[in-house]
């Protein structure tokens, strides 16, 4: 089961596709989760979730932007698709019927 | 980017050191914000680290346990120095206690300094095996463990009292934390096997340098013998088997990793 963090990861790899790496994923989280992203804990998600086998993940190529410096390119695996699926199955079933009040 | 976010980037591997350099920019965030986010980056990865057994490894046999009798060897040299040197200072004569000969003395320090120069190089490259990224702080630990250790057991046991009033602090010149020489001594022994992979490079040394140091060891508790036997059991040695144990358990292990090394390439 994946944890919040990490479905956030991977879904923003999934929205990102061939286009997914290091910065584009942490600017999506921040842009659909309205919350900060730190470098740190996301690179210690991605090796996490390559080491699940959920990511693949390769060296890119360099652009001026990045001042010459390669980028980590991801991809969401087969396996990583069923477990964000499984994922979001899990919480839509679990939050079904419920009217969250914020006082 | 400034230096200090580069600089700090260098704990990092340099293939992810390029990447987060590269995303940092990307993002054009301030140098205190990128500074924050490398700092943070390192923390969580050195905090992985010690999830495996190595460091530990390192961090309790190599620095810890094998340190602390090296310190004893240090002290021991340190101390041979300090009043061999005061004398000479103070007298311009080689101090003699009566019970050893000025060769018998300087006998035993070149023994103890072979034990110490091929101690610490085996404990740094040990060290370097099993650290991995976490070498800055189990190396640390070793380096305080060596030179802090000895004088601190020795303060704790009661074999340093300290009698006058006002204390005498230059009677503590054997005891105390190490003086510029004997650390810059350390350093080179222990950062250039680091720096150079001396046993990366040549395989051989080991088994060589674990030879040499026993030899040294026994070589030191030789003389230490005669030391007692010619004060009439008022100097009694350390057991040598509780000295060169801990070494033991330290280097073969480094030796073992070693030839499954080669035995792969």
């Amino acid at each position: 089961m994946l944890g919040e963090f990490e479905y956030l990861v991977v879904s923003a790899a999934a929205r990102l596709g061939n286009s997914a790496y290091g910065a584009a994923i942490k600017e999506e989280i921040e842009r659909t989760a309205k919350r900060s992203c730190s470098i740190g804990a996301l690179y210690t998600t991605i090796d996490r979730l390559e080491s699940k086998g959920l990511i693949e993940t390769w060296m890119g190529e360099a652009t001026a932007a990045r001042g010459g410096r390669a980028k980590r390119m991801v991809r969401l695996t087969g396996k990583g698709a069923r477990e964000a699926s499984a994922f979001y199955q899990t919480v839509t079933r679990a939050t079904r019927g419920l009217a969250w009040e914020v006082k | 980017m400034n230096r200090i976010v580069q600089f700090t980037a260098l704990a990092l591997e340099p293939r992810e050191r390029e990447i987060v350099l590269g995303d940092l920019a990307e993002c054009s965030v301030s140098d205190l914000r990128a500074f924050s986010e490398v700092l943070r980056l390192i923390v969580r990865r050195q905090a992985l680290l010690w999830t495996s057994w190595r460091p530990w490894f390192a961090l309790i046999c190599v620095a810890g346990i094998s340190g602390f009798y090296l310190s004893l060897v240090f002290r021991g040299l340190r101390s041979g120095i300090f009043v061999q040197m005061s004398a000479w200072r103070h007298y311009g004569v080689h101090y003699n206690a009566g019970v050893t000969s000025f060769r018998d003395d300087v006998i035993q320090m070149c023994c103890l300094a072979a034990a110490i120069f091929c101690w610490t190089a085996v404990s740094a490259s040990a060290l370097r095996r099993f650290s991995g990224r976490a070498l800055w702080l189990t190396g640390l630990f070793f380096y305080v463990v060596v030179h802090v250790s000895a004088a601190a057991w020795a303060l704790l046991s009661g074999a340093v009292v300290i009698r006058a009033n006002p204390p005498r602090w230059t009677a503590f010149g054997p005891v105390l934390p190490p003086n510029v020489t004997s650390a810059c001594l350390f350093l080179f022994l222990f950062v250039v096997p680091i720096l150079c992979g001396t046993f990366g490079k040549f395989p051989a040394m080991v088994p060589v340098t674990i030879l040499c140091t026993i030899v040294a060891a026994l070589l030191a508790q030789y003389h230490a013998h005669d030391i007692e036997r010619l004060s009439g059991g008022a100097f009694p040695p350390a057991h040598w088997p509780a000295i060169v144990a801990p070494y033991m358990l330290v280097s073969w292990p480094v030796f073992l990793v070693r030839s499954r090394q080669r035995r792969r390439g």
